[in-house]
């Protein structure tokens, strides 16, 4: 896993991301307040599974240990 | 970027997968959208066509103005129509048709019901006609159109359509990135192990994954580490064996080339010296001879091409043999053998001539490192299995050498050997013995007191089963 591969994949993300955040927004007044929000919500709802999935693999890992 | 076929693959399902879902969700969502919008706007045609009908109940005269004003504020278009199918009213200032109206939907409101349905006109533009009758003293008199268009709906629905394209391709981008990492991650181990594989391949055996994995991959990783290091010692122990063989070839071969030389240059002064050199290259020609045959057995059984004929064993027969053979040689010595066999010892299965050569070779190495005094073979049962143990009072084996003993050529003080002449592979030979038949060797020796080895074979289960029933 190379820095390069995990820059490819964060943009792809933060692109996914910022597609589904104006769709979501489309109804609102358009301000950056307002976009950044619910971008950030958006990208809570990704990292947190992520994150909960890690934690339960580290929880594993080391009770394995 | 080196793409990895199994990493694509992989990435390949998943989005599949994904796209599946998606897709399926899409259409979902969108049907979800189309038929809350129709049901919104059927409700409100509904509610408002029954105003409509109540207004137009109660007074014929004012009602129709008031209609129109009403129908305009609410953007839609009213037509009043009596029985057979005659505009009575509309709300609209064009004097257009209504190809809407047609008898079949009148009779079914005419008879008390009402209808609704979708119109599209020859522009594409679509509406929603509701039709209701306008019931006076129980009777159908005359019935009301309701038509409202669809315009905005369709718009609202196009414009979440789209929204949800939108962010359908945001999800499948989300999921593209994450399922890249993911088949990156999966697929590393498999390409570190084909890169290190390939290494190996090419002759590098020091070469080792580093897997710290404990799935199916790092036990695959881990067996290709027990490969590779079970090759580098088969790799060494060759290149040893080699080693060995041409150095023990070439010592007897030198004593041949030498002691022939002197002979045929005629440097011998006497007879009896003559004697003397033809004694040593008659025995060395022995040795060679053993020597052969030793390795020529060592390397049958390495390869587990020794055949055995495996029967019911009677050790004391087998021991009382093999001592008539040693018994001269003893003799010369004048080493005492002594045999102690107990009652009841447990039949074993085994080879019979491959039980002779162990103990052969176990009798000849206590003779000829024994110089005064006796030699034990002892046999007993202990546990439930056959043990067999060889003692003499000879001079002994260092404890730091105990553990070399049975490799191949292994001998104690090259000087040693020259007196006695051995090769070194008796040992060895008998440790493969003893493990093709299942049993066990273990030495115990002390320097100047003696050496004892010892054998344990483990009585067959079904000759175990059959002597406990008989
Ligand atoms: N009973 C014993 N007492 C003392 N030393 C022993 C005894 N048996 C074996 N050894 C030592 O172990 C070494 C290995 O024995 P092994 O039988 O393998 O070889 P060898 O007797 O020298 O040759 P070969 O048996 O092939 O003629 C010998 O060189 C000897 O020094
Ligand atoms: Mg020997």
């Amino acid at each position: 896993m190379k820095i390069r591969h995990f820059l490819v994949a964060s943009l792809l993300i933060g692109m996914g991301l910022t597609c589904m955040t104006y769709s979501a927004n489309s109804f609102e007044r358009e301000t950056i307040m307002t976009f950044g929000k619910t971008f950030f919500q958006i990208g809570m709802m990704v990292i947190c599974p992520v994150v909960l999935l890690i934690c339960l693999y580290l929880m594993f890992y080391y009770k394995n240990k | 970027m080196r793409i990895s076929r199994i990493g694509l693959k992989l990435a390949a399902a998943f989005m599949i997968l994904f796209i599946i879902l998606l897709m399926t969700l899409g259409m979902a969502i969108d049907q979800l959208f189309s038929h809350f919008y129709y049901a919104q706007m059927k409700e409100d045609s509904q509610e408002l066509a029954s105003h409509f009908v109540s207004m137009a109940k109660n007074k014929e005269a004012t009602s129709t103005t008031m209609i129109q004003n009403f129908a305009e504020f609410s953007s839609v278009k009213i037509v009043w129509v009596t029985e057979n199918g005659q505009v009575i009213s509309r709300s609209d200032k064009s004097k257009g048709q209504h190809p809407f109206i047609n008898q079949k939907d009148l009779n079914h409101m005419f008879s008390g019901q009402s209808i609704d349905f979708i119109y599209k006109d020859t522009s594409g533009h679509r509406y929603y006609v509701l039709g209701k009758p306008v019931v006076k003293n129980q009777k159908s008199q005359s019935a009301l159109y309701i038509v409202s268009s669809m315009n905005k709906i369709d718009d609202s629905i196009r414009t979440v359509r789209k929204l949800l394209l939108l962010s359908a391709l945001g999800a499948f981008l989300v999921a593209l990135g994450m399922t890249f990492i993911m088949s990156k991650v999966l697929s590393h181990p498999l390409l570190k192990m084909q890169k290190v594989t390939d290494r190996m391949a090419k002759g590098d055996w020091n070469a080792r994954l580093n897997i710290r994995q404990k799935d199916e991959m790092g036990m695959l990783g881990q067996s290709i580490n027990n490969l590779a290091q079970s090759l580098q010692r088969y790799r060494d122990t060759r290149q040893e064996f080699f080693a060995n063989i041409s150095h023990e070839l070439r010592t007897p071969i030198t004593y041949l080339e030498g002691y022939s030389q002197v002979l045929t240059d005629n440097l011998v002064e006497n007879e009896s010296e003559k004697k003397k050199y033809l004694t040593i290259i008659h025995q060395e020609a022995i040795r060679l001879q053993k020597l052969v045959d030793d390795l020529f057995e060592l390397s049958k059984m390495e390869e587990g091409k020794t055949e055995l004929t495996i029967e019911r064993l009677d050790m004391k027969d087998i021991i009382l043999n093999t001592l008539s053979k040693v018994k001269l040689k003893a003799e010369q010595k004048k080493i005492n053998l002594k045999t102690e066999i107990h009652q009841d010892i447990p039949f074993i299965l085994g080879d019979s001539y491959r039980m002779e050569q162990i103990l052969l070779n176990l009798l000849e190495n206590a003779i000829k490192y024994t110089d005064q005094g006796e030699i034990i073979v002892q046999l007993v049962s202990e546990n439930s299995s056959l043990v067999l143990s060889v003692s003499d009072t000879g001079q002994g084996i260092p404890e730091e050498e105990l553990p070399y003993i049975f490799d191949r050529f292994y001998r104690i003080e090259k000087s040693r050997s020259r007196d006695y002449g051995g090769t070194g592979l008796g040992l060895s030979i008998v440790k493969k013995l003893v493990d093709l038949q299942g049993g066990s060797i273990h030495v115990e020796s002390k320097l100047d007191v003696g050496t004892t080895f010892t054998l344990t074979f483990p009585q067959h289960e079904e000759l175990e089963s059959l002597e406990s029933s008989s």
